[in-house]
């Protein structure tokens, strides 16, 4: 019975699947690949009399192996900026590496943008 | 909009479980299981050896010892896949064979159609002859291969029909203890087939002493187990015997066996094909 229901044409089609992704899977997770990964802007030592505008997120591309990356949570990270440097304005702020904390097993390669403009006003 | 959204769904999905980031990636995946498919179901056309379940059982070690951090047993199944591969094929070689080198005479699709019920015409022509002291078997051919086992004298390619089968069976010069050659298509083969020399010396080693109703049985479980073929034979006693897939079903009626050579053949879908496309040539020609 069982043996019949292995072999039928819809178990082999399921078989198939999952055994063509897994075959893929252990082929590919050594494999380095380059992705686009949205990035989040956290800025810390805020003042609370001031506001702080700035775009919300920005693109990095992270290269490394797949199962890192894979094993990489990107909600669960942030581009760090300190706010107190900053005073009332709109600044120019240049992102860096250091900004991110990565896993040493991921590079970020390029930022897009790697810039960002940054106002800092007084709260209405 | 929706499309785009459910599109960006579907992608973090993949990316998240299955770590499906580029769209190289979905068409590597596509073509391995396009490749497993391809490989599992030829596997499965070998009726002698079970080398499908073997593949599942190598799939499930080799995914077991991955995730049960078995390294070295991982790399060495993944090491050895390769050779594993060509033993596969080694074992399988004459379904290989079957299907690749003989790929060129496969049956073309009958110019005559034969009569919608030819298995109870076939059955029934059998039975009459039976009654005729005429020992029939019947080879009915499906889809392996089974020319390098049975020798035709002549080939005439005709549609099972009552007047045709009657008139065959019928005839002086059909032996008393014969072999009738059939495809699953309903078209007769050739009559007065003998086996092969290369079945009785070489595959079954037959001697002097061997009669021709043993011979029959042990060449026709042979073809059955070695290829799709279903093999049946009829007796005016009424008991009749049935091969397929190696195994033999004795001193079974007419009925019963009709009934089992249906099955094996699928004759309802046949039926319904040929109803639908003889519909669609009433429909066009009115």
């Amino acid at each position: 019975m069982i043996k019949q229901i292995m072999l039928h044409h819809n178990f082999i089609k399921l078989a198939s699947c999952i055994i063509g992704y897994t075959m893929w899977a252990f082929i590919a997770q050594n494999q380095h690949i380059t992705i686009n990964q949205p990035v989040s802007l956290c800025f810390y030592q805020t003042n609370d009399q001031y506001q702080v505008q700035a775009p919300e997120s920005v693109v990095a591309i992270i290269s490394g192996k797949r199962q890192d990356i894979h094993r990489y949570n990107p909600e669960q990270n942030a581009f760090h900026i300190d706010a107190s440097i900053y005073k009332e304005g709109t600044h120019q702020v240049t992102l860096l590496n250091e900004n991110l904390f990565l896993p040493d097993s991921l590079k970020m390669v390029q930022l897009i943008p790697s810039s960002i403009t940054v106002t800092i006003s007084k709260q209405v | 909009m929706a499309y785009t959204q459910y599109f960006s769904y579907f992608y973090e999905l993949c990316a998240d479980l299955l770590g499906l980031y580029l769209y190289q990636d979905y068409i590597e995946v596509c073509l391995f299981i396009f490749a497993v498919y391809k490989g599992l179901t030829w596997l499965k056309q070998d009726h002698t050896k079970h080398l499908v379940m073997g593949s599942y059982l190598y799939f499930f070690l080799l995914s077991s010892s991955y995730y049960l951090s078995c390294n070295i047993l991982f790399s060495t199944l993944l090491t050895l896949a390769p050779v594993c591969m060509m033993l596969c094929i080694i074992i399988h070689q004459k379904q290989l064979q079957k299907n690749f080198v003989l790929a060129s005479t496969k049956h073309s699709s009958p110019k005559t159609v034969p009569h919608k019920n030819w298995i109870d015409t076939l059955i029934q022509s059998c039975l009459i002859a039976s009654h005729h002291n005429k020992h029939i078997t019947c080879i009915i051919e499906r889809n392996d291969h089974i020319h390098s086992l049975l020798q035709a004298p002549f080939v005439l390619h005709l549609p099972i029909q009552k007047s045709i089968t009657d008139l065959l069976l019928a005839s002086n010069n059909l032996s008393a203890q014969t072999l009738l050659w059939v495809n699953q298509s309903g078209m007769i083969h050739s009559i007065n087939v003998t086996w092969h020399s290369f079945l009785t010396n070489e595959l079954l080693l037959v001697n002097a002493k061997t009669n021709t109703t043993t011979l029959n049985h042990e060449a026709a479980t042979l073809l059955s187990q070695k290829t799709d073929a279903v093999v049946f034979e009829i007796n005016a006693a009424n008991t009749n015997t049935i091969w397929y897939q190696g195994k033999c079903m004795q001193n079974i009626t007419v009925q019963q066996l009709l009934v089992f050579a249906k099955e094996i053949l699928n004759y309802q879908n046949q039926i319904s094909n040929q109803r639908k496309s003889d519909d669609k040539t009433n429909h066009a020609s009115s």
